[in-house]
């Protein structure tokens, strides 16, 4: 018989499951964001309406499965790259009229707050759907 | 045990919560009702009759609040929910839809609660109401865009404030002819300010036709749609080349830069 210290350890770990399972949820809304999701859509959707019904059992874990991995595994790989972009656009690349001076003064702050800035981003883009920075600055 | 306070804290909560839907007259059937039949209005039956109709009144307060208005709401409570399965793509997008569906199922009592529960207690406008204002507003919207057009056709110049007003604009599918006509018939400056508004909002006209402005007669309308231009290789082969050997050295010149 497990103890109750077991069940609530179980919860506890549950919920610290759930806490960024839902915050992702915000990301996945973005149907760009769901990668992997759209590439099944794109490639194995049955093109009748029996055969919709005839591969739900199979498809409802698919499409569960495709959701999770986009969520916690491709999205965030996926946009590692863009808050590396982010982290030099902010910190590492110099106004023209900065001095050199400034520059050489500012390093040791930009090289502490890179780590902290980098994550940070990370997880901003990997919990809400931020648009990548081209749609940001627009055409 | 519980003391009386605080039981009685949560029975207070739930009449008290519903104050703003009651402020609404329409939100309490009950109590108009009452008050319109059953309080005397002569001054003497009035005040011998209160300790009659203020307990009523009370209890029409409590009817109203429990009973009446959240059977009122219930049906746009319902059809709040029911938004969640509107035109679900399962054509296009299966497996997407297919994971969404215990999101949506679990979403569905939760929505209609949450609604239910807004809707009884603040005074939200009707499903219809919205609908029926929304309608107005395009209604309205539609009406203001047609008068601006036809008095463009008209001859009409547009001045600073139709020109500000123009920007805010939407489009409307109704506007095409009248569109049409103040381009066939305005004067130039109204006719550049038209364009204008569908190049730079992207606006249907433009969007099927990316070349639409480039053959107007005035030089300086051609050389404005082409610096607009959102969609510069939308433009057909023979009117860049038309343009590019323009009479007007203005435009040869943009058009020049633009497909070298």
């Amino acid at each position: 018989m497990p103890s109750p210290g077991a069940g609530t350890a179980w919860r506890r770990r549950a919920a610290l499951l759930a806490v960024p399972l839902l915050l992702a949820a915000c990301a996945m809304s973005e149907r760009d964001n769901r990668r992997t999701l759209n590439a099944l859509d794109a490639a194995l959707a049955p093109g009748s309406a029996g055969a919709r019904w005839a591969l739900a059992p199979v498809g409802l874990p698919a499409g569960l499965v495709a959701l999770a991995a986009d969520a916690v595994l491709v999205h965030p790989a996926c946009v590692v790259d863009v808050a590396w972009g982010d982290t030099r656009a902010w910190l590492w690349t110099p106004d023209p009229d900065e001095s050199r001076f400034r520059r050489a003064v500012l390093l040791p702050l930009v090289t502490l707050a890179t780590p902290p800035v980098l994550v940070g981003d990370w997880l901003g883009r990997v919990f809400f759907a931020v648009p990548a920075r081209a749609a940001e600055d627009g055409p | 045990m519980i003391r009386r306070p605080a039981r009685l804290a949560p029975l207070a909560l739930l009449l008290l919560l519903p104050a703003c839907a009651w402020s609404n007259r329409a939100n309490r059937p009950v109590w108009n009702a009452f008050e319109q039949r059953l309080v005397p209005e002569g001054d003497a039956a009035f005040y011998a009759a209160l300790p009659l109709t203020v307990p009523g009144g009370l209890l029409a307060i409590v009817t109203d609040t429990l009973v009446v208005h959240p059977a009122q709401v219930a049906d746009d409570a319902w059809d709040d929910a029911a938004d969640l399965w509107d035109e679900v793509p399962w054509a296009a997008e299966y497996y997407t839809q297919l994971a969404l569906l215990p999101f949506r199922a679990v979403g569905t009592p939760l929505v209609f609660a949450g609604s239910f529960l807004g809707r009884s207690c603040f005074d939200v406008p009707s499903r219809e109401a919205t609908q029926a204002s929304r309608l107005e507003d395009e209604r309205r919207s539609l009406d203001e865009s047609r008068g601006l057009l036809q008095r463009v056709a008209a001859g009409e110049r547009l001045d600073a404030g139709d020109l500000a007003r123009l920007r805010s604009l939407d489009w409307h599918a109704g506007l095409q002819p009248a569109f049409d006509a103040a381009l066939a018939r305005g004067p130039a400056p109204s006719r550049l300010a038209l364009l204008r508004w569908v190049h730079e909002r992207g606006l249907p006209p433009a969007a099927a036709d990316p070349a639409l402005g480039l053959r107007d007669p005035d030089p300086v309308v051609r050389h404005a749609v082409l610096g607009a231009l959102r969609r510069p290789a939308g433009v057909p082969a023979e009117l860049r080349d038309a343009l590019r050997a323009d009479t007007s050295e203005s435009v040869r010149l943009l058009a020049r830069e633009l497909w070298p």
